[in-house]
């Protein structure tokens, strides 16, 4: 990474250990993204928002490069050109344009209350981007009603220079030796009808936080063990009903953000995953026994030294000297292979769960909620993410299948467990 | 607020059915036309095709011209056009066949197999012209290449006729399997011996054409499908 002078952020980067594969497993009709969402009180001045964005990315700058091709790796290399505001569109999270205009990796769409930003993931992670998306916010209200925001938690100061820990890669710089196996079952997967390219269909739950953190704390567990047992339930309800690789276990991945075991400031793809598998005909045959399995396999597989030997192999492979001198389009074939046969083959589904995002006090007043959509996967046809804001959890499946079932299950779970829900969709 | 009266959801306002199970939002106290604006955007994104189809057009039109141009070149070196209309020719032939239905969207099937049909009797054309003999050309090739090239064009049309019935469309495809066979031994027959005298094409045409009554027959009897389908099940 070339550093132009201390403190100032670098002319370009390596993508990060995580992000290696993205590029190279995208194609122009797919790209691995997601949405994150804030909704205000009151409709956005596009004007304010775009000088607020201009802000924002002057403070964590590299959202503002763009991606590049070297002759063995990708990297990401700074630009003059700023990223604009876009209007909002029905089908979100098309892939970006990277060889065309304006080559950011991410867009921030506008529509009436609503300011959502869309992330290529070899930029960042749920995390690295909401705290984008919370800065940018804050920086909005600041020039909306002249009082600026307290920074801390998840907003930045705007005014502060970019810190160089934001655009460290901090997978190498924790990984150990140790490397383990990264293979795995293959999951059951879901089958439908598929919804037009293009499109993808996104049904929003909105829940009262509070409401859902009380029925946690009396089944003794968190939300998050809670909706993933739910899931569960429901994908094994589907798996019942169908013929197809019936030896497989539905298999649900939960994405784990590595900062909470790591002192890393990183803003970009510093997390990892579990997949949490149910075998055939050991299913857990209730809720609460679901809930028992969830707690005790994701407390084992979340201890530090488990997820550590896990993505110090991919460290490890990243290092391997035949992989470095391989020329990137071998490369970018045989990771787009890997992606394929390895990637989304050991997942049902995934649920990520970013929690509750603490707003700082004059914020909070102002914003309606915040919502976090998974992008369409090549192989798994639906997504569930989670996030809390303002009162309010936002529980949004994404998927490319016209059925319903699964998230029609899992809602009216909700709804028999005493908590209301209240459905949006696109 | 509207409540969906299957899933027990509470239901946006803009929604005229609930998203999880399409149950249409009845609301007596809130009329559909009362409902307030849409909270999701009207418009839709257009995706980035997957293939720049004149992007492949040009890259195949430059990758077969360079070819092209290199044994022009040779041949000229070599002193004059005595190899190169051959390879000038094959590439232009498989130009045809591989880049054309990718610069249209692989939606014009007809025009496709037309077109390939065409750019085969310029090809053999050019080979006849280059050897200075075009009796075996016109006398089998052209009619051979012009009969395949109608039996082709009929057939996908009687295949992509989805909304006759399938075995209509078996009958149809034998009758003219045994029609090919005979024009085929007609025109062999006028190559060789500039008469015609069926024979073989005979013998095969007659059991298609009964095979081709035989399902034509079967389509109207219901019993005997039945039959049929209850002793082949898999």
């Amino acid at each position: 990474m070339k550093q132009q002078r201390a403190g100032s952020p670098p002319s370009w980067l390596n993508l990060d250990n995580a992000a290696k594969i993205y590029p190279a497993a995208r194609s122009k009709g797919w790209m691995p993204m997601f949405r994150v969402s804030i909704t205000f009180l009151e409709d956005i001045d596009h004007a304010l928002m775009q000088r607020a964005l201009d802000a924002a990315v002057r403070r964590v700058p590299f959202f503002g490069y763009r991606l590049r091709r070297g002759l063995f790796w990708y990297y990401l290399e700074s630009q003059k050109e700023r990223p604009q505001v876009e209007e909002d569109a029905r089908n979100p999270m098309l892939p970006l344009n990277l060889t065309q205009g304006r080559r950011f990796l991410f867009r921030l769409r506008v529509h009436k209350r609503r300011a959502a930003l869309e992330v290529f993931h070899a930029l960042t992670d749920g995390y690295g981007a909401t705290v984008f998306l919370v800065t940018l916010a804050a920086e909005y209200l600041y020039l909306r009603t002249g009082k600026r925001m307290e920074a801390g938690g998840m907003v930045l100061d705007t005014r502060e220079r970019p810190r160089p820990e934001e655009w460290e890669d901090s997978f190498p710089r924790y990984a150990r030796a140790r490397a383990g196996s990264r293979r795995e079952q293959s999951a059951w997967q879901l089958r439908g009808t598929a919804v037009p390219r293009g499109f993808l269909r996104v049904i929003t739950g909105l829940v009262p936080t509070q409401q859902l953190l009380e029925l946690a704390r009396g089944m003794g567990t968190t939300i998050n063990n809670l909706l993933a047992a739910l899931l569960l339930r429901s994908l094994m309800r589907q798996k019942e009903g169908s013929l197809r690789m019936r030896r497989r276990p539905v298999k649900l991945s939960l994405p784990v953000n590595l900062r909470k075991y790591y002192p890393s400031g990183t803003l970009r793809n510093f997390s990892f995953y579990v997949n949490v598998p149910v075998h055939t005909g050991q299913e857990p045959d209730s809720l609460e026994g679901l809930i028992d399995y969830l707690t005790h396999y994701m407390g084992l597989e979340t201890m530090e030294h488990r997820l550590n030997v896990r993505f110090s192999a991919n460290v490890k492979a990243e290092r391997n000297k035949l992989l470095r001198v391989a020329p990137l389009f071998l490369k970018t074939m045989v990771l787009k292979i890997m992606y394929r046969f390895t990637g989304e083959r050991y997942v049902t589904t995934t649920l990520t769960n970013l929690g509750r995002i603490a707003l700082p006090q004059g914020m909070e007043e102002q914003v309606e909620r915040m919502n976090l959509v998974l992008g369409p996967a090549r192989r798994t046809p639906l997504g569930c993410a989670v996030i809390s804001a303002a009162g309010q959890t936002c529980i949004s499946f994404s998927k490319s299948i016209r059925e319903t079932e699964v998230e029609r299950d899992f809602f009216t779970s909700l709804v028999q467990l005493g908590i209301p829900v209240t459905i949006q969709s696109n | 607020m509207s409540y969906c009266v299957q899933c027990g959801v509470r239901l946006e306002e803009d929604l005229d059915r609930c998203p999880l199970c399409k149950t249409p939002v009845i609301n007596p106290n809130v009329p559909a036309d009362a409902r307030r604006e849409r909270t999701q955007p009207e418009h839709i994104e257009q995706a980035i095709s997957r293939i720049d189809r004149g992007y492949v057009l040009r890259l195949s039109i430059i990758l077969t011209l360079i070819p092209m141009l290199a044994v022009l070149l040779m041949d000229i070196i070599d002193g004059g056009y005595t190899w190169s209309p051959y390879v000038i020719g094959a590439l232009a032939l498989l130009w045809c066949a591989l880049a054309v239905p990718l610069a249209f969207r692989l939606k014009r099937p007809y025009l496709y197999v037309a077109l390939d049909v065409l750019a085969l009797c310029g090809y053999l054309a050019l080979i006849a012209a280059m050897s200075g003999d075009f009796t075996w050309y016109f006398g089998i090739v052209l009619p051979l290449l012009v009969l395949i090239g109608a039996a082709t064009l009929l057939m996908m049309l009687i295949i992509r006729r989805r909304e006759m019935l399938k075995l209509y469309r078996a009958a149809l495809s034998l009758v003219l399997l045994a029609a090919f066979i005979v024009g085929l031994e007609a025109i062999i027959d006028l190559s060789l011996w500039q008469q015609v005298a069926l024979g073989w094409s005979v013998y095969t045409g007659i059991p298609l054409v009964i095979l081709a009554l035989m399902a034509a027959a079967l389509q109207h009897n219901k019993a005997v499908k039945e039959a049929i389908r209850k002793r082949l099940f898999l």
